[in-house]
């Protein structure tokens, strides 16, 4: 293990990149430094670049292979993802990847062969999973053999626009948001938000895996219900309007009742709230706060990891579970529709 | 209703009656609990039993019925007990848990919503059929919209609106942890309603808050059962339509969801 600070390469200098990665990284200047900023618009490498005293560059292995680059974030558009997250493996380069992790089944078999080959540190950028209050609130509820029946998560939104801009002044020429994949509004649904929720609600309630009810809610939302023998997932989402957010999901369990209240993506505003009520019991509630939020949490992970410090808390097979999974419900959803 | 009136509750279930009977007692000066089946008014759980027990009622001198747990009633009686009410000049009121709260009343103004999600936690001793039938007399007094179920079991149920827009989401859980609680969510473009009820007789004051871009307006809490305000709804304005018939319209569709 080296006390050195994780050299870091960013591929894509985007909004996200700015107003979350860049700066979480700048709030953890002891054991990160960024050496590059990569990004296929010069002028936009070059300013954000300017801004956070690192190289730029216009070019991935280029970007990969600078001295010192030992982890890489990839903000780049979703359909580049598996391609970006190879190249980072190949070149031994540890990798924070944004949600999605990939767009289709093909990707999945990439990254799957990638990984297989290269075995390299990864972390997904689905910040909620790497939330402490969650981690502990989900470690107590294995401690207390507790399964869920019911799971709601229920995601009422503003338009991120409004927290990338309170997050960060973007450089000039930045869209404020990713760029869509493709495919069905619901599809872009669910590889842009639901992809938030799946690997908590996966891990809490595994085997529910038949879509019931599906549908995309305008302007940007979804409505997905499955079932399985263990119980019933219901996630629901909606980004719009200009009220005050929601992010919360609820398990439900035998004894047990786990409740999350998360702030929104872009904030760093420290941990959720995470309570643990148990039925007809005098004790209060165990409750979870930290000041850490989910996005430091991740990139925390990620040093240990590269250090050797730590074991993958969100394993690669489980992420690459977790978005076959996601990019599965769209395909049940399309078989839905149509029936 | 004017003067003193007596209650029994008899032809309840006991825990029902405990509900009933606090609720009274805090209107001592109108109301007086007898123990035998004379009384001026009768509570009536809904079961197999309830034409017996509300011809037995009325027999009694009952010229008021307090129909409690309604949704666990046929609606075949719900008719028959409708046209014996015409018939007879008795006054059925339906006692629903969340239903008559005014924190739901203006729910339905909201401005095209995009999305309704509603929740309701059920206790494991409840009668889960009767949970989601008053789940749908809230819901047809919200929207118009047709539900498909799609889970009805050990868990609670779920449906889903049919049409696209609002989008409809609906849940029921059975799970120990209570008290019994319904939860609505109304989003439109412009505003977010939130409004939340407590089941049980205390005086847990229900939250309605709107949201929009200036903040959050949540109503003064009023502590006061929703069980009490029945009483002296029931006790003010006697005579108001009694609920028949949108009970009955709510049994059918819940039978013709669950066992189509």
């Amino acid at each position: 293990m080296s006390d050195e600070p994780v050299g870091v390469a960013v591929i894509g200098a985007g909004a996200v990149a700015q107003a979350v990665h860049l700066r979480a990284l700048a709030t953890l200047g002891d054991r990160f430094r960024v050496v590059v900023v990569m990004d296929p618009d010069a002028a936009l490498a070059v300013e954000v670049a300017r801004r956070f005293g690192a190289a730029a560059s216009t070019g991935l292995d280029d970007a990969l292979t600078r001295p010192g680059v030992a982890a890489a974030v990839i903000c780049s558009p979703h359909r580049v993802h598996a391609e970006q997250i190879a190249a980072a493996a190949r070149h031994g380069v540890a990798v924070l990847c944004e949600k999605p992790l990939a767009t289709s089944t093909a990707d999945v078999q990439q990254i799957r062969d990638t990984f297989a080959a290269h075995p390299v540190p990864l972390v997904v950028g689905a910040m909620h999973a790497f939330d402490p209050a969650y981690v502990a609130a989900r470690q107590r509820w294995a401690e207390l053999g507790e399964s869920c029946t019911v799971l709601r998560s229920v995601v009422l939104v503003p338009p991120n626009d409004e927290f990338v801009l309170a997050a960060a002044e973007l450089a000039a020429g930045t869209a404020q948001t990713p760029a869509p994949s493709a495919g069905t509004p619901l599809s872009r649904a669910i590889l842009g938000l639901a992809t938030h929720v799946l690997p908590l609600a996966r891990s809490l309630l595994p085997d529910v895996d038949r879509l019931v009810a599906a549908r995309f809610v305008p302007p940007f939302g979804y409505q997905l219900v499955l079932t399985g023998p263990a119980g019933r997932m219901e996630l629901l989402a909606l980004a719009a309007g200009r009220w005050q957010p929601s992010w919360t999901l609820t398990a439900w369990g035998r004894e047990h009742r786990l409740d999350l209240s998360f702030p929104p993506s872009y904030v760093q505003a420290g941990s959720s709230r995470a309570t643990i009520r148990r039925a007809n019991h005098p004790d209060p509630a165990q409750a979870w706060r930290s000041p850490v939020n989910g996005y430091l949490s991740e990139w925390l992970h990620l040093a240990d990891l590269v250090g050797g410090a730590s074991t993958p808390r969100y394993p690669v097979a489980t992420a690459l579970d977790d978005i076959d999974f996601a990019i599965g419900l769209i395909d049940q959803a399309d078989r839905l529709a149509a029936a | 209703m004017t003067g003193r009136h007596t209650v029994s509750t008899r032809w309840c279930a006991p825990a029902t009656a405990r509900r009933h009977e606090l609720a009274a007692l805090t209107l001592g000066g109108r109301l007086r609990l007898v123990a035998d089946e004379r009384a001026d008014i009768a509570v009536v759980t809904a079961s197999p039993l309830l034409l017996d027990q509300v011809r037995s009622a009325c027999a009694a001198g009952a010229r008021t019925v307090v129909l409690d747990t309604p949704g666990a009633a046929r609606a075949a009686d719900v008719d028959e007990l409708a046209d014996r009410a015409r018939a007879l000049g008795l006054h059925v009121a339906v006692a629903w848990r969340f239903v008559d709260s005014p924190l739901l009343a203006d729910l339905a103004a909201a401005d095209s919503p995009a999305l309704l999600d509603s929740c309701q936690l059920i206790d494991p001793s409840s009668d889960v059929r009767a949970a989601l039938v008053e789940h749908l007399v809230i819901l047809r007094r919200l929207t118009a919209g047709d539900l498909r179920l799609t889970a009805f079991d050990e868990h609670g149920y779920h449906l889903t609106g049919v049409a696209d827009t609002p989008a409809i989401n609906v849940s029921g859980v059975v799970s120990p942890l209570g008290p019994a609680e319904l939860a609505v969510t109304v989003v439109d473009p412009e505003t977010r309603w939130t409004v939340r009820l407590r089941a049980d007789p205390a005086d847990v004051p229900g939250r309605r808050a709107r949201f929009d871009a200036t903040g959050e307006q949540a109503v003064r809490p009023a502590y006061e059962s929703l069980l009490r305000r029945q009483w002296q709804a029931l006790l003010d304005a006697p005579a108001g339509d009694s609920g028949l018939a949108e009970l009955a319209t709510a049994i059918r569709t819940a039978g013709g969801l669950v066992a189509p």
